[in-house]
């Protein structure tokens, strides 16, 4: 992908996430896990807890030995891609798109969960998310999530959003969170949704994207900031805040991974100026090495 | 009155374009951008952004007025005002020699009717050779001097005469005149006159009285005559028309009034008048026979001193020998008249220059030396073939057409009896764009911490 290129239609984002895609070596997770199945796979040592009834006992007369037969059994979870859709990813930075990238991100994961015949739901955090997702809780096809990720324009806030920890039902699933993770200092909205959804044992990875001027205020000397959400205006002179402006961004982001880390949420951020299947990949070969 | 004494630096209001440009630099509207989040941003900022504009034109003025008084600074303005003096006050009055018939220029006269009673009054004529009081009327101008010269004398006299209590004016013509205002800065407790416009009635002056010379020698004294001839050579330098007459003494029926200047030559076989010769304006005589007597007065020079002094080393017009830097005997010439010197120093084995050297003991520029000895030959070359009196005025009336022009409008005013005080604003100025300077670095200060 042209990084500086606004993706318009549907084909096109079909086009450039499936090129990604295919550059991809690992998935989201392992196809397979161990348990009752056809297909053998190991012995293993029988351990207090494990049903008796998998005992082989055939061994278990030739060794005197209790051992577990294992087999592959195949495994499709849910993949849910929550995509926020508020204002503030409509930010611009050297002609780059901080939506266009997410949308991308978005498509091109739910196209690696695809691949791995995993059940897709699409999750928008826009006040006018049902209008987008008439299926919400039925699984959608690559093809249409690609359709709604190039018809959705953000707007308004999280907190408009109807997005709840309900959203997701009581299966246990894959959530995977594209935002810039800016949420009210009130309401705390991203931290509550994600504690909630590490309580149901949704395994959820957040990308947090991020630009570079984002962070360090990298601006000319004196400019006018209009918050996307809020549409409070601001002139700042970046040479003397933006010292200030990148230590308490840093603390925030800090906090905030911590806070994730500590429920067990897998946090990547991601710089969005810079190219997508590169990071993705690193990523992706990460998660594989410590499955 | 109000003025500035240095009125040239009203240029460096320039430098306002300064403070203009700091102002509309920091004037331009900030650049707009669409920012996802300004919840990590100080809203502090914008708060002293808004502080910041308010205080922008504020800021602007007060570095405006800064400059302004810096450059009112710089030009030096004072407050000129007259004040009616109550001490007594010795005046004392330079006149250029041009100007020496002082009765019949008005100005002169009416400045010093003007004085008041209880002051006294000194009145020195300026020479080529320096200062002369008027009652010794030695009138010998230095041949082909040049005037800056005595312009430079003129400062150095000033200088000298700037005692408390007196009041120095001095009145220029305009020979004086045009080495005073464009080459010399003169001294600023000098009140100068110039008169430009006084070459008219010079002129005048100078046609209707020449100098009337009366040459009287004894009988045996032909060639000492010749000395008084190189004087009259000499006067002709003075711009006066001059006319003389060679008479033998001895007769008691001798008329020295009917001269402007009487040279009375004698020797020991001649009896001399000594009672008129109290009133002859100037007198050369053997001194074998008068001695302590005439020795004593102030307008007797002596011949044989004269002949005995060394020769001095002449200088040529052109080699611009400074009197007052070079405080040795100086004495000029032009190149023929040197050479002539030379001729005769090698021939007679004597001659002799008038020559101004400065004195220590009186202070002062005084005459040294004795009339050359020319003979009559080289007087007749000088003297029988002079410039016309007509020609030398059409040529400085030539060279006055140009530059007298603005200086007949620059003729000073003066005012008899009154003190001239002036008050300089610059101490207080000082403090005051100290003060404002530091406001305004105070100001930025605030602003930025």
């Amino acid at each position: 992908m042209k990084a500086s290129d606004f993706i318009e239609s549907e084909s096109e984002l079909s086009l450039i996430s499936s090129r990604i895609i295919g550059r991809l070596k690992y998935g989201l997770h392992l196809s397979n896990r161990l348990g009752n199945g056809m297909e053998f796979s190991q012995f293993r040592a029988y351990q207090a807890g494990d049903d008796p009834r998998r005992l082989d006992w055939k061994l278990l007369a030739r060794t005197a030995k209790l051992f577990v037969r294992e087999a592959e059994i195949e495994q499709h979870i849910r993949c849910n891609v929550i995509l926020d859709a508020s204002a503030s990813m409509n930010y611009v930075e050297n002609g780059k798109s901080k939506w266009t990238y997410a949308i991308l991100l978005s498509s091109v994961l739910l196209g690696l969960a695809h691949r791995q015949g995993d059940e897709l739901r699409l999750k928008l955090v826009h006040p006018k998310a049902e209008e987008y997702l008439l299926s919400t809780n039925n699984g959608l096809h690559i093809s249409h999530v690609n359709h709604i990720l190039t018809h959705v324009k953000p707007a308004g806030k999280w907190i408009d959003s109807s997005l709840t920890s309900n959203s997701f039902g009581h299966q246990r699933s894959m959530v995977l969170l594209i935002s810039d993770l800016y949420e009210t200092a009130q309401f705390e909205e991203i931290k509550l949704i994600a504690k909630k959804m590490a309580a149901r044992k949704h395994e959820l990875i957040v990308f947090h994207l991020l630009g570079n001027r984002e962070f360090d205020l990298d601006f000319d000397d004196l400019v006018e900031l209009e918050d996307l959400e809020s549409a409070k205006k601001i002139v700042v002179r970046t040479k003397e805040t933006n010292k200030a402006y990148a230590e308490s961004m840093k603390a925030y982001w800090e906090a905030m991974y911590t806070s994730f880390r500590k429920l067990g949420i897998v946090v990547k951020p991601m710089n969005f100026t810079e190219d997508l299947t590169i990071q993705l990949a690193e990523f992706l070969k990460q998660r594989a090495a410590k499955i | 009155m109000i003025g500035f004494e240095s009125i040239s630096y009203l240029s460096l209001l320039c430098a306002l374009v300064l403070p203009l440009v700091i102002h509309l630099w920091n004037k331009r509207k900030p650049k707009p951008i669409l920012f996802p989040s300004i919840r990590f941003i100080d809203p502090e900022k914008q708060k002293q952004w808004r502080r910041l504009r308010f205080s922008e034109p504020l800021l602007f003025f007060l570095r405006v007025l800064t400059i302004c008084f810096l450059v009112f600074l710089l030009l030096n303005p004072f407050y000129s005002y007259f004040q009616d003096r109550t001490e007594r006050r010795v005046h004392k009055l330079f006149i250029s020699s041009d100007l020496l018939p002082i009765d019949q220029y008005p100005p002169i006269t009416q400045f010093i009717d003007g004085l008041p009673q209880r002051d006294s009054l000194q009145l020195f004529c300026l020479t080529n050779n320096g200062i002369l009081q008027a009652d010794t009327n030695k009138l010998f101008y230095k041949a082909a001097e040049p005037l800056n010269y005595a312009g430079r004398k003129l400062q150095h006299i000033a200088a000298k005469h700037n005692d408390k209590n007196q009041e120095l004016h001095c009145f220029l013509s305009d020979r004086l005149a045009q080495f005073n205002g464009a080459q010399l800065d003169f001294p600023k407790y000098l009140n100068v006159h110039l008169l430009p416009q006084l070459m008219q009635n010079e002129e005048k002056i100078e046609q209707n009285k020449s100098l009337n010379i009366g040459l009287f020698h004894a009988s045996g004294l032909e060639m000492d005559a010749r000395y008084v001839i190189a004087a009259l050579k000499a006067l002709k330098y003075s711009g006066r028309p001059l006319s003389w007459e060679k008479k033998l003494i001895g007769n008691a029926s001798d008329n020295f009034e009917a001269f402007d200047f009487v040279f009375y030559l004698s020797d020991a076989s001649t009896e001399v008048p000594y009672d008129r010769l109290q009133n002859v304006n100037h007198l050369m005589y053997d001194p074998k026979l008068f001695t302590a007597r005439f020795e004593r007065e102030s307008n007797i020079m002596v011949a044989d001193k004269a002949l005995s002094m060394p020769i001095p080393t002449f200088h040529s017009s052109a080699d611009n020998i400074d009197p007052i830097e070079n405080d040795q005997e100086v004495v000029w010439c032009t190149a023929h008249e040197q050479a002539l010197l030379s001729r005769i120093k090698n021939s007679s084995g004597y001659a002799y220059e008038m020559h101004t050297r400065f004195n220590e003991q009186s202070n002062d520029w005084v005459l040294q030396g004795e009339f050359p000895l020319w003979i009559e030959e080289i007087y007749n070359q000088q003297f029988a073939n002079p410039l016309k009196g007509e020609d030398r005025r059409r040529i400085r009336q030539d060279k006055r057409r140009d530059s007298s022009k603005d200086q007949a409008e620059e003729e000073k005013s003066f005012t008899v009896g009154q003190e001239k005080n002036n008050i300089y604003a610059y101490p207080y100025l000082w403090y005051l764009i100290v003060l404002l300077f530091l406001i305004e670095r105070i100001w930025v200060v605030r602003k930025t911490v």
